[in-house]
């Protein structure tokens, strides 16, 4: 028992730690990362997140506007396949939210009559 | 008389399935809050920041009971990817089953076809969120824009997925008359012998050593 919980921390550990090591929040000297607390809430207000800003910033000192984004506030690939998903999840949730009352009633019914 | 009643599930794969439930339902909501953007900018990162330790519980609470109960595990993998012939007549009748009545359902195991259904859904689509949600917290840097856009997506489908499929897990277990015990099984672990003969007649037979008739 104590073993197999020794063998859980170590992933947890490992996982965590492989994280850390892979991931690299820090690649703005000081001077950029100030110019990312004033440039951020121009547009956005608050940014509660720091390391987020970073990692937002880092992606959109990168490429150019044009690559990621249609227009303001949507992505190319994935806003337009997401405004699709998410008619279809309303779509399909709606249906299976549908069938559960059918079926309610219809049982309901059939239970009343027996 | 007291009917006579048989163990289902074990106080662990009780446990294992409520805790998972919390998370489950956790990570789903926060999940729903972000595929359609209801929070903004300030509450989308309090959301994400909710998902994420829910995420970790959701990863580490299958690998603890793979670790404490490899046996169920195990269990639980083949119910929910190895399907006879009977589980597969069951998936394709059910529909008629539920809205037309009684039809004649070939006897099941341990889990019926749409419970296997279920299992190897939550485990797929799982495993595909787990997998995606890995890339997207810890290397959506390090990763293409064009495969971060994909992984996104992937994501977003495992999520549509079990949400298009949860209410009717939810209504068959807890408000469904035909299987009235189903609830109550995952809270004590026991259904009546009448009520397994009738759900599960193979598995009833192979655990009482009945023969079949």
């Amino acid at each position: 028992m104590r073993i197999k919980a020794a063998i859980a921390v170590m992933i947890l550990a490992g996982i965590i730690a492989a994280a850390i090591l892979l991931v690299d929040d820090k690649s703005l000297n000081p001077a950029e990362l100030e110019n990312v607390r004033s440039i951020c809430p121009e547009c956005h207000g608050e940014v509660p997140e720091y390391s987020y800003a970073i990692k937002v910033h880092n992606r959109h000192a990168a490429f150019e506007c044009g690559f990621c984004h249609r227009d303001i506030g949507s992505l190319k690939t994935a806003d337009s396949i997401h405004k699709i998903f998410k008619w279809l999840c309303i779509g399909m949730l709606s249906l299976s939210l549908m069938g559960v009352l059918v079926n309610l009633f219809v049982n309901n019914k059939k239970n009343g009559a027996d | 008389m007291e009917q006579r009643t048989v163990e289902r599930c074990r106080k662990p794969a009780i446990l294992m399935h409520w805790l998972f439930a919390i998370v489950f339902f956790v990570m789903l909501l926060t999940g729903g809050v972000m595929f359609f953007d209801l929070a903004g900018m300030d509450g989308g990162v309090r959301v994400r920041t909710i998902h994420r330790v829910a995420a970790v519980f959701f990863v580490f609470l299958p690998v603890l009971f793979v670790l404490f109960n490899p046996k169920s595990a195990i269990g639980f993998l083949k119910e929910a990817f190895i399907w006879d012939h009977d589980a597969a007549v069951w998936l394709k009748r059910s529909f008629g089953y539920y809205f037309r009545g009684k039809r004649q359902m070939p006897p099941q195991g341990y889990l019926n076809g749409d419970q296997k259904l279920w299992q190897l859904i939550v485990t797929v689509s799982g495993l595909i969120a787990i997998m995606t949600g890995i890339l997207l917290w810890f290397f959506k840097l390090k990763i293409s824009l064009v495969f971060y856009q994909w992984i996104l997506l992937t994501h977003a489908a495992s999520f549509m997925v079990v949400l298009f499929l949860f209410p009717v897990h939810f209504y068959l277990t807890t408000l469904y008359s035909g299987f009235e015990e189903s609830l109550s099984s995952m809270i004590d672990g026991k259904v009546s012998e009448s009520y397994a003969r009738e759900h599960y007649k193979k598995w009833f037979e192979e655990k009482t050593g009945e023969e079949q008739g």
